[in-house]
């Protein structure tokens, strides 16, 4: 029933935090304390959510994850979900909470994309 | 309502049977349930902490081919957000338990939500634009959206007093053949 938050330290730009149990009405804002420094912190562009080990996510949890995307996109960054189960996918998708396209089923396919945008951003395109 | 009357009064003689020494705290969740009739009945405390007792108790207590996970996760994520909407903003007596009856017949399960309080109708909510631009969007209003979709059915009713809430959905192909 708990929920385990583990902080990686940051990668350039990518903060990457993993998340493993359920993010529900009782564990929410333990997530918010602990994204809100990360929120907080202009070095962090893009923050990776790693969404493997969360087998349950209430409408709580889903707050939780549009106020981290809404406040990284006022500084132009972006939250990237990684690994997510069937079922957190489908409420995910219900309410439009993140883009399909900011969602990865693997690693391999975060870390393609993310060597992509880095490439843009060197040669000077930060169309996306 | 004959099973619900039988329940309730099966959580009553578990509650007068304990020990003349025990807390008279009212437990956070009680459970009673009746197999031969698919039927539960829950009485969940006005807190948030009974709520995921609650939820976790589901899982734990169900049987198994009782909905299966698709639909039990659906009625989770639903009894999540209508009882902490219930904790956090119903008026009426704040010791008095919430109930939630469970039902399952051979394609489908039915659950009534019902609290004592002032009438308040969740499905009259607007949804929300989810093709919004994100800047303009609103952090809340989703969980009754999420209901809203997870559920075949979703409807209210103020009854003496009580709120009752009934939603549907079908069990999981897989537990019905």
């Amino acid at each position: 029933m708990q929920l385990q938050i583990n902080i990686e330290p940051p990668t350039g730009r990518q903060q990457r935090v993993a998340l493993s149990g359920r993010v529900d009405t009782h564990t929410y804002q333990d997530l918010d304390q602990r994204l809100a420094p990360l929120l907080g912190n202009a070095a962090v562009d893009n923050l990776v959510l790693d969404l493997e080990g969360v087998d349950y996510i209430s409408s709580a949890g889903v707050r939780s994850v549009f106020r981290a995307r809404k406040a990284l996109a006022a500084r132009g960054g972006k939250v990237l979900v990684l690994n997510p189960q069937p079922q957190i996918k489908k409420v995910f998708d219900i309410v439009k909470a993140v883009p399909v396209t900011d969602v990865f089923r693997s690693t391999a396919e975060l870390d393609a994309y993310l060597d992509k945008m880095q490439k843009k951003v060197l040669a000077g395109d930060d169309d996306e | 309502m004959g099973l619900w009357r039988r329940l309730r009064d099966r959580i009553h003689r578990l509650r007068a049977a304990r020990p003349a020494d025990a807390p008279p705290r009212a437990p956070r969740l009680a459970i009673a349930f009746d197999s031969t009739a698919h039927t539960w009945l829950f009485r969940v405390a006005r807190e948030r902490e009974a709520i995921s007792e609650f939820c976790a108790a589901l899982e734990k207590r169900l049987p198994r081919d009782y909905a299966g996970p698709d639909t039990l996760h659906a009625f989770q994520v639903a009894f999540d957000e209508l009882l902490t909407n219930v904790v956090m903003h119903a008026d009426g007596p704040a010791r008095e338990p919430m109930e939630v009856l469970l039902k399952r017949d051979t394609q489908q399960v039915t659950a009534l939500l019902r609290y004592r309080a002032s009438p308040y109708d969740p499905t009259a909510r607007a949804a929300p634009d989810t093709e919004a631009p994100l800047a303009e969007r609103e952090v809340g209003g989703l969980g009754v959206h999420l209901v809203r979709n997870l559920m075949q059915g979703f409807e209210h009713r103020h009854v003496d007093g009580w709120n009752e809430l009934t939603l549907v959905r079908p069990r999981d192909p897989a537990t019905t053949t």
